[in-house]
């Protein structure tokens, strides 16, 4: 079930309100816990066992870790937690791919195991096993409470597409918690905002998207224009995905993190990073990059841990070469960046340091876009126009003119200003929910299925 | 505190509101918009299916309360406010209504020219087999847009088809079209039909039509991007048409030309010989001096409405419509001696050949 669809806007939604919200303080986790089961059931019945196994598995281990902590068995439990946990996304997202690679490679003809990737498990592994890390690390107090501990792995806002919750952001909140009548205001303008950030724009991005796979007469212009609609709409869907989680959350009392913070200002890869996919680029740092040393090594030492950091997150992205390669190229472009260029792009006009943040991301992004229909090779010689291409087509013009607005508007809407602008005129906040809503369901009636693009994660 | 209270408020009313019109509200069985079935409630049987949310979310995007209000929404959204060149691929021009097709897929148009070889072979190797098609609306409207290289298709038909080319572009224009909809209209086609009768060898007779108004409908394309376009509907009579009665593998015998209680239907269209179906025969007693002659014709939904009007020339007239039934049995239903064979196709069906058994 996805957030922007109607049976979870007018079904779903609606009966979890009612029920959190009539509930006695002592079973609203109960609350969430099946909701949150009945949730990810609609979307995954047989797969339930396994979010239930991930979910059992790290509380055990971290209670495990807890009795033994000091001994040799503390380590063995959080060993084994991490081990399951992987082994989990390894055989379910990683399989096929490995041995893909190892017939390409060998010349084998080992079939493939075909297996239905489980819906956001790359989201709840990593959850749990920074529960079970953190719990280690005494960061955290290990959870008493099978119930809440259940409750916040499987919790519907955040389960499928992040942002990533470590349990102690919202260990508090879950033994005691209260939904004000601010939170809840709040918690429904981030969802409103969110649902009109995927369904007004995204999805409409996604239309210009289609549009020009699917061109018969594709021109260098067209390649350009896509890979400014089809990072915006990465981004307008990821971020208007997180927004909803983020503003469910808040309606039930908790405070996730923020996972975007207006990425395309950055005026250094290193600082899109720190503003796309937060709580992702956090993970990695905390449980990758810094247990081997950040960069407060040598500079071999340094280029490795960026090395294993950036395939790790390619891998995560997806089991395709297209993400492993998209996230070495950052790890190219960063490894520059921090050990060369970086020192001379402070130094350079905002300006050119923006344009040069977002001109290297776009061309990542065609990378990362080649697995929706293209090629790598195709897709990056169109884009740099080696590809003997017109640079104009009829076509082309056809669809920038038709769908320049939305792209302009998303263009701007991904910069602080709009936000600058409607804070200083928050009593039209009614009237802004009323809109989205209604302009986001008369999209939704009229169209179909509108799959979010991280779901393949 | 007002404003937060106003939010919760106005969240709530929407959503709680909408979810108790559906769950109280009737569920349709045809979106009639869209001139198909709704989609059904799955089964419960089905619950573990992984498909299940997906026609579960189907089911209640059918059948949502106030669905062409909300469609209408989108449309003014979409063209209006963002300026959006077309909803659902269609689009407005000259005051018209017309859906993007392209591009031209030659492998459909080798299809169709092959399937029309193969039944020539097949069926009536030495009768008089011609063929034509019936521009759509794009080629007289999407010049600036995405469109099918009509050129290339109809050169692609002549060079691969066993048959004699009958043109009827040059008859046509976009006035003979209906405004929202996708057909041509009936009352506009009258040269086309004598073109097309003299090309097969006939002595075109003049005969005057009485125009009968039906009414006013929604066209296909209207009904599809939420637009409100009006059109008006006439058949055509004429001394051969109405003597005319109709038969039909599905629906009996004794029917009329024009079956003027569908106009109420799904498909106003289907006032024509009662839309769209695999066999029809249309036969009519003969006039002084006439002898029997028979026509085949292969066609699509456009067929319905000219079929009438080659009745001057033809005693009978047998419809085959190859979306409904497959080649390799034709002669169960038909009788294809002397026949004059004619295969009478839009080009956007030339276009989605494959949809021919």
């Amino acid at each position: 079930m996805l957030f922007s669809s109607v049976s979870f806007i007018y079904l779903f939604l609606p009966a979890v309100m009612l029920l959190y919200f009539a509930s006695p303080r002592k079973i609203k986790n109960a609350v969430l816990l099946f909701s949150s089961l009945a949730f990810y059931f609609m979307g995954e019945p047989v797969y339930i066992l396994l979010l239930l196994f991930s979910s059992v598995s790290d509380f055990v281990h971290g209670l495990i870790i807890d009795k033994l902590r000091g001994r040799r068995g503390a380590k063995i439990a959080l060993v084994s937690a991490i081990v399951i946990n992987l082994l989990m996304l390894g055989f379910f997202k990683y399989a096929d791919f490995f041995i893909s690679l190892v017939n390409s490679a060998l010349g084998t003809q080992i079939p493939l195991l075909n297996i239905p990737l489980p819906i956001g498990i790359s989201f709840f592994t990593f959850q749990t096993m920074s529960y079970s890390i953190d719990v280690f690390r005494g960061d955290t107090a290990p959870s008493k409470n099978l119930l809440n501990f259940g409750a916040y792995v499987t919790l519907f806002p955040q389960l499928i597409a992040g942002p990533i919750v470590r349990y102690r952001t919202v260990a508090a909140e879950l033994e005691n918690r209260k939904s004000t009548i601010s939170d809840v205001s709040s918690g429904m303008l981030r969802f409103s905002v969110g649902l009109g950030k995927k369904v007004l724009i995204a999805n409409m991005l996604g239309e210009f998207c289609s549009a020009f796979r699917n061109a018969s007469e594709p021109s260098t212009l067209f390649y350009w224009v896509y890979a400014v609609a089809y990072c915006l709409q990465i981004y307008f869907d990821f971020s208007g995905y997180s927004d909803m989680a983020i503003g469910m959350g808040r309606m039930f009392g908790f405070n996730f993190p923020e996972n975007f913070n207006y990425p395309f200002i950055s005026k250094s890869l290193s600082e899109f990073w720190r503003r796309w996919h937060i709580t992702l680029g956090t993970w990695f740092r905390d449980y990758v990059y810094f247990p081997l040393g950040g960069s407060r090594v040598g500079k071999i030492k340094l280029l490795r841990n960026l090395f294993v950091v950036w395939l790790l997150t390619g891998l995560w992205h997806g089991a395709a070469v297209n993400f492993v390669l998209w996230g070495l190229s950052f790890f190219v472009l960063l490894s520059i960046e921090k050990l060369f260029l970086g020192k001379y792009l402070q130094k350079a006009p905002v300006a050119l340091q923006i344009a040069y943040t977002i001109f290297f991301t776009l061309v990542t992004f065609v990378i990362f876009g080649s697995a929706d229909g293209g090629t790598i090779s195709g897709d990056l010689s169109g884009f740099f126009g080696l590809a003997n291409l017109p640079f104009v087509s009829g076509e082309t013009l056809y669809y920038v003119k038709s769908f320049a607005p939305v792209i302009i508007f998303a263009a701007i809407g991904a910069t602080p200003l709009p936000k600058k602008i409607f804070s200083r005129y928050s009593a039209l906040e009614p009237i802004f929910i009323a809109a989205v809503i209604i302009l986001s369901t008369a999209c939704l009636v009229n169209g179909s299925f509108n799959p979010f693009l991280y779901f393949r994660f | 505190m007002k404003k937060n209270i106003l939010n919760i408020a106005v969240f709530c009313v929407l959503i709680f509101s909408l979810s108790l019109c559906w769950l109280s509200g009737e569920k349709n069985e045809i979106v009639a918009s869209e001139r198909r079935k709704a989609a059904p409630m799955p089964p419960f049987s089905e619950i573990l299916s992984e498909e299940y949310s997906g026609k579960f979310e189907d089911f209640m995007l059918d059948s949502f309360p106030l669905r062409e209000n909300f469609r209408k929404i989108n449309t003014s959204l979409r063209l209006d406010f963002l300026g959006q060149k077309d909803v659902n691929k269609i689009y407005k021009e000259n005051g018209h209504l017309s859906k993007i097709d392209a591009p031209l897929d030659e492998s459909s148009v080798l299809y169709v020219a092959d399937k029309i070889n193969s039944l020539k072979e097949k069926y009536f190797p030495e009768a008089n087999v011609f063929y034509s098609a019936i521009p759509d609306k794009n080629y007289f409207l999407a010049a600036s847009r995405p469109r099918i290289d009509y050129d290339k298709m109809l050169s692609l038909m002549q060079e691969n088809t066993n048959a004699q080319y009958i043109d009827i572009f040059k008859t046509l224009t976009i006035d003979d079209y209906y405004f929202g909809d996708t057909h041509w209209r009936q009352e506009k086609i009258l040269n086309t039909a004598d073109t097309l009768l003299a090309e097969m060898g006939n002595e075109v007779k003049n005969v005057p039509c009485k125009e009968n108004l039906i009414g006013d409908f929604k066209g296909v394309y209207a009904s599809q991007a939420a637009i409100d376009f009006s059109d008006t509907l006439y058949c055509l009579e004429n001394e051969y048409i109405s003597s005319a009665t109709v038969e039909s593998a599905e629906n009996g015998s004794n029917l009329f030309v024009y079956q003027t209680e569908k106009f109420k239907g799904v498909d106003p269209y289907d006032v024509y010989l009662g839309g769209a179906e695999a066999v029809l025969d249309i036969k009519r007693p003969l006039f002084e001096g006439e002898g029997e002659k028979h026509l085949i014709l292969f066609r699509d939904s456009f067929g319905s409405s000219i079929a009438p009007l080659l009745l001057k020339n033809y005693s009978r007239i047998t419809l085959l419509d190859l979306r409904y039934v497959s080649s390799l049995i034709l002669d169960e239903f038909v009788n294809f001696e002397n026949a004059d064979i004619l295969f009478l196709y839009n080009t956007q069906i030339l276009n989605s050949g494959r949809l021919l058994k």
